[in-house]
């Protein structure tokens, strides 16, 4: 199933894919996007799912996405900007102030503290295909738990989580523009501007 | 390390243990709360086990050696629930006092079977089991019902249980009111 969720009027409805908006227990709507995201398996009885963001139009079917992850269970995109690890991602989301900076901080120090290597990968996190097995369902578990520990901002998460059992695809083309998505803007900015 | 979350003001503050006082999430003391009691290990991840109190539990001389004696070898220990037997009436008796929604509850798929938990007291080792199992309960939690007896026993496989204990005063610990 591909499915995105909407809960804070970020992005406008869409009917093309399955969108969730009903989760509403956390007073920030970002945070109860990512609950449909990270735990895909509590809500989805498919075999299969593939989140989308909602910012993004994918030019491939689910079909097609599952022929190409081949033996994995997880897919997703390379990040597209030269970044290969986490704690490169870290630092950006703290020049760009985009959560509380001490935040980030601890949860990195953690990794770092746990002997989580660095350029273990990095991936876009916009468009996720999953096979609900055992281990992915326990996975996704792992990553909400980081989401809500840590920072939102669930890029630097995922590799905590995932690294290892992610094929990645590679963006070939521009960033916003290419083979496989198009990515609109939001309907509402960072700086809350419609 | 024994803990506690006391937040939303519904609690004094505790400085005897370890107390966490900071709210998570904006406007929600319940599952500001819940984070710490569901993910020891991403808080105090050095720790070799944790013994989660309630804030309004206060243990008694001699206590946590004599559980972690009675403990053994097990990962997590709680006590039985001295008043209902089974996930089946703790959600009865859930909606019966309207502590949460029932659509809430009736959307979480349960391990129904084995004896309802106390949550009161965890005792849990610092385990890669533990910490898989910490992370599903925190899931099923903010999924489901915020009761969280109702989905210990679908997180957590091979449970010891203390026998039945006097909740409020019983010769481990003693509990007091909340302030509110």
């Amino acid at each position: 199933m591909n499915y995105n969720a909407i809960t804070g009027g970020k992005d406008a409805p869409r009917d093309d894919i399955k969108v969730f908006t009903e989760y509403d227990k956390f007073l920030e709507p970002r945070r109860n996007a990512r609950f449909y995201k990270a735990l895909s398996h509590l809500f989805i009885e498919d075999e299969y799912s593939l989140w989308t963001d909602g910012n993004i139009k994918l030019k491939v079917s689910e079909e097609e996405f599952i022929k190409l992850m081949g033996d994995y269970d997880v897919m997703a995109f390379n990040h597209p900007y030269d970044r290969d690890c986490l704690y490169q991602e870290a630092e950006e989301c703290i020049k760009l102030g985009l959560d509380y900076p001490e935040l980030i901080e601890e949860q990195v120090a953690r990794y770092k503290k746990e002997g989580f290597k660095e350029h273990q990968g990095l991936w876009h996190t916009c468009t996720i295909l999953r096979r609900h097995t055992p281990e992915v369902k326990r996975l996704n578990e792992k990553w909400w738990a980081e989401i809500c520990r840590g920072s939102l901002r669930d890029q630097i998460s995922f590799p905590y989580a995932f690294a290892g059992k992610v094929k990645t695809l590679e963006i070939d083309g521009h960033p916003f523009d290419n083979k496989w998505f198009k990515r609109e803007p939001h309907k509402i900015t960072r700086n809350g501007m419609i | 390390m024994i803990y506690t979350s006391i937040t939303g003001n519904y609690d004094k503050p505790r400085t005897d243990i370890k107390c966490f006082t900071e709210e998570k999430f904006e406007n929600n003391p319940c599952l500001s709360a819940k984070i710490y009691k569901c993910l020891p290990h991403l808080f105090m991840p050095d720790s070799d086990w944790w013994l989660w109190i309630d804030g309004s539990i206060t243990l008694k001389e001699g206590a946590v050696k004599a559980l972690i004696e009675m403990a053994v070898e097990e990962e997590v220990c709680v006590f039985e629930h001295p008043d209902r037997k089974t996930v089946d009436e703790e959600i009865a008796e859930v909606k019966r006092l309207k502590l949460d929604k029932p659509e809430n509850i009736d959307s979480m798929i349960l391990n129904k079977s084995g004896k309802l938990p106390a949550c009161g007291l965890i005792l849990r080792r610092n385990t890669e089991a533990i910490r898989r199992a910490n992370e599903r309960w925190w899931a099923l939690i903010t999924a489901g019902c915020i009761r969280d007896q109702i989905s210990f026993t679908t997180a957590f496989k091979d449970i010891k249980y203390f026998p039945k204990e006097n909740t409020i005063n019983n010769k481990y610990y003693q509990r007091i009111k909340h302030k509110r």
